[in-house]
């Protein structure tokens, strides 16, 4: 008896779904009303309006969202990712999964995109999702990347309990590390390596700069120097002698053996308070390509790559975790000059003392991009 | 069976409207972490539920409605950000909304991106991050607007992080975000969302929160703000500075309002000032004894009590003088503590939940009872008649004391 009563609402249901369903055209405008916030509040209220017709759509509403990643600015992004949640929250039918799947693996789409998109598969098909890890291991999506490394160490260590033979177990630990991004992934995998008596150069695994040419101090009293375009930003000179601040300075060669990578300004230059130094480095590539250029400094910092500014941070001993700032610039083919700005100021504590930066050249996932002259 | 639910149901229905039974801020009611509900102890017999986070907090619960509503951010750059509402009786998770961070996430590691308090005003939420992401939604999580501050002014971030947690005062939810870049106090449109004001402010460090406050002569509603250089009212509907009193205030703990002035902390004490801003403006006392270390001073009728490191102190609201001091255990305390019904309930960063029961007259403060949460707590707890709110790094805890559930729940 109960089960043609409970056809029948079943099919009255996804008769009224239907003729409640806007019409695509209907569901792009408003998500193209998303994706058009933008800074300083605008086009919030048009948003709000527009995100609440959309979380009264179907499943079918959810990949259209995903796709729409892919052109969204950081906000308009917050926005679609809310829509998303809040529909797979509130309806009755999972998207389809084929589909759900397709866009995880078309690594064209946003990471991000695709990132939501697996904890969606994740939440209604947990086995499917979990599958899919394993082929994440070199994913443009960190986070997605993150997953497979994950695995990977505990599979790792599953192997070490089970006593597998150490040469298979440091295949597999230099396998993971190659593709690991993450600093704890990368650290754990190297800490594990050199238990077994391999050597990691983490400073190349990370793209590190360690050769230098160093010149300073300049006078930064009063944090007055941030500002002012001493004369290695004007000009990149190498053999050039200028009036610095406590008499003539000239660039000096120093590679830092450091395995983050840290330039300990106060052991190449001397220890200055008030200062400014400023650090070059050649850097050879074999193509032209987008780079990022990731500084840590707990002082404040410029840099540039061949000229063009990437990052300005007037910020003195407020913290210095890897790859604080993050700029994106080109690499010509053939040589390139990386320049950094380095400003001390003149505070007194002792946690206050530190004039350093560390420097790497990596893709947008994280993974090192070396000069070619390195040795 | 159904009188019973409905019953139960009532007198739930009854808790939610009465006066005080929400926590809608950093400090609860007032800014100043008194309830009429006595804290529960001992703790382990009274707890009720304990949900773990998906992520770290130093933030605050807050508490709307019969809604514990609680912020988290995870992911190895911690920027991945969640707000989470539970239900306060049962702690089931209601709704679980997650943004990605558009501002900088490098923080303190003892702390984290969700280290500012959310506010509501008993129908929206703001839920503010370290990232200066904040954003406002309904009680059934549906978003209603979001902004980043720091998408709109790069300069504006800490990378020991920002915690000054946001109020709603008049027309507007105010946020205050000072740093060694941009700087500013902020009046946003509680309904949309859109800068209504912003006032410049010293681009130095800064983690106190502002506070609502009702100028004594006028009535009127102010949001005051501290820094290291200043003490200012700031007018919520147009955003002119009132008064600003050059002082140098910490910029840890805030103030704590009342009725004829605040309670601030400077320097290396607390000061009862008195109508600031007018005429009649009076340093009541000053007393370096009172000075707390990172959590805020409460009040509590005539007493003024206040965490200086490990110790407990409590002083004369009239003059300043210290009536008695105690010993905490525990390393170090950056939650302020909450009072209810005679007890102060104190939590250390390393976990360690003292209920205190406060002296009466010339007898000597008590320690009832003693919970560890074997977790870092960062966060103030809450205070409501729904139970004792504790908001650990991962988890977040309910204490009440309260009968027997009914079967048909």
């Amino acid at each position: 008896m109960r089960t043609p009563r409970l056809s029948g609402c079943v099919a009255w249901l996804v008769l009224v779904g239907l003729v409640w369903a806007a019409p695509p055209q209907k569901t792009q405008q408003w998500i193209e009303t998303l994706l058009a916030v933008g800074g300083r509040g605008q086009g919030n209220v048009e948003a709000a309006r527009a995100w609440e017709q959309l979380v009264r759509q179907g499943p079918e509403t959810i990949l259209p969202l995903l796709e729409a990643l892919d052109r969204a600015e950081p906000l308009a992004a917050n926005w679609i990712r809310s829509a998303v949640e809040t529909l797979a929250d509130r309806t009755s039918q999972p998207p389809n999964q084929k589909a759900l799947v397709e866009f995880i693996r078309q690594r064209r789409h946003a990471p991000r995109a695709r990132r939501l998109a697996w904890e969606l598969l994740g939440r209604w098909w947990p086995q499917k999702a979990q599958a899919m890890i394993p082929s994440f291991a070199d994913d443009p999506s960190v986070e997605l990347r993150r997953e497979a490394i994950a695995l990977r160490i505990e599979q790792l260590r599953q192997k070490e309990k089970a006593g597998a033979p150490r040469q298979e177990l440091i295949r597999l630990a230099q396998a993971a590390l190659h593709h690991a991004r993450d600093e704890d992934q990368v650290r754990l995998l190297a800490d594990k390596l050199s238990q077994w008596g391999q050597k990691v150069d983490l400073a190349r695994h990370f793209g590190y700069i360690l050769r230098w040419k160093l010149i300073g101090p300049f006078d930064n009293t009063n944090k007055k120097g941030f500002p002012i375009p001493y004369p290695p930003e004007r000009e990149i000179d190498f053999s050039a002698t200028y009036q610095g601040k406590v008499g003539p300075v000239r660039w000096i060669d120093y590679t830092t053996t450091e395995a983050n990578g840290r330039v300990d300004l106060n052991k190449a230059l001397g220890k200055h308070m008030g200062a400014v130094a400023y650090a070059a480095a050649i850097f050879y590539s074999d193509r032209d390509q987008e780079v990022d250029i990731r500084v840590t400094s707990d002082c404040a910092v410029k840099f540039w790559l061949n000229g063009k500014l990437l990052g300005s941070y007037e910020v003195y001993h407020a913290g210095q975790r890897t790859d604080q700032y993050i700029g994106r610039g080109q690499l010509r083919r053939g040589k390139n000059i990386i320049l950094v700005k380095c400003c001390q100021n003149e505070q007194t504590e002792p946690w206050a003392q530190g004039w350093q930066f560390r420097l790497r050249v990596c893709d947008r996932t994280g993974g090192a991009i070396l000069s070619t002259d390195r040795p | 069976m159904f009188r019973r639910t409905a019953t139960v149901v009532f007198a739930l229905a009854v808790l939610c409207l009465i006066p005080g039974a929400d926590w809608l801020q950093f400090r609860g009611p007032g800014h100043n972490p008194v309830s009429q509900v006595q804290v529960p102890a001992p703790l382990d017999e009274n707890l009720r539920w304990q949900v773990p986070l998906p992520g770290r907090g130093a933030s605050s619960p807050i508490v709307v409605q019969g809604r514990v509503i609680v912020t988290a951010s995870s992911g190895p750059l911690q920027d991945r950000l969640h707000v989470l509402c539970f239900d306060a009786r049962k702690g089931k998770l209601l709704w679980h909304r997650q943004y990605w961070a558009t501002g900088r996430t490098l923080c303190h590691p003892s702390s984290a991106v969700a280290a500012n308090t959310p506010c509501s005003d008993g129908e929206l939420v703001y839920a503010l991050f370290s990232s200066n992401d904040l954003v406002c939604l309904d009680l059934e999580g549906n978003l209603r607007w979001l902004r980043g501050l720091t998408y709109d002014h790069p300069t504006a971030a800490n990378d020991i992080g920002l915690a000054a947690s946001p109020v709603i005062v008049g027309p507007v939810v105010v946020v205050q975000v000072e740093c060694q870049g941009e700087s500013f106090v902020a009046g946003l449109d509680r309904h949309t969302g859109q800068t209504r004001w912003m006032v410049p402010r010293p681009r130095r460090a800064n983690w106190a929160s502002p506070v609502a406050w009702r100028d004594p002569r006028t009535g009127d509603p102010l949001v005051v703000v501290q820094c290291s250089q200043s003490l200012a009212a700031i007018d919520p509907d147009g955003g002119h500075v009132v008064w600003s009193e050059p002082l140098g205030c910490r910029t840890i703990p805030s103030c704590t309002p009342l009725k004829q002035g605040l309670l601030v902390p400077s320097g290396s004490g607390l000061m009862y000032l008195t109508h600031p801003g007018t005429p009649r403006q009076k340093r009541l006392w000053r007393s370096n004894r009172l000075a707390p270390s990172d959590p805020s001073p409460v009040v509590v009728d005539d007493q003024v009590l206040v965490i200086k490191r490990t110790v407990l102190a409590a002083g004369d609201l009239a003059t300043g003088k210290v009536l008695w001091q105690f010993r905490l255990r525990g390393q170090r305390f950056w939650a302020t503590p909450v009072v209810g019904g005679g007890r102060l309930f104190a939590v250390s960063e390393d976990g360690l939940g003292q209920v205190i029961q406060l002296p009466q007259g010339k007898a000597r403060p008590r320690v009832l009872d003693r919970y560890d949460f074997q977790q870092r707590v960062l966060a103030s707890p809450a205070l409501t008649p729904q139970g004792l709110f504790v908001r650990s790094m991962k988890a977040l805890w309910k204490f009440s004391v309260q009968a027997a559930e009914s079967p048909t729940d």
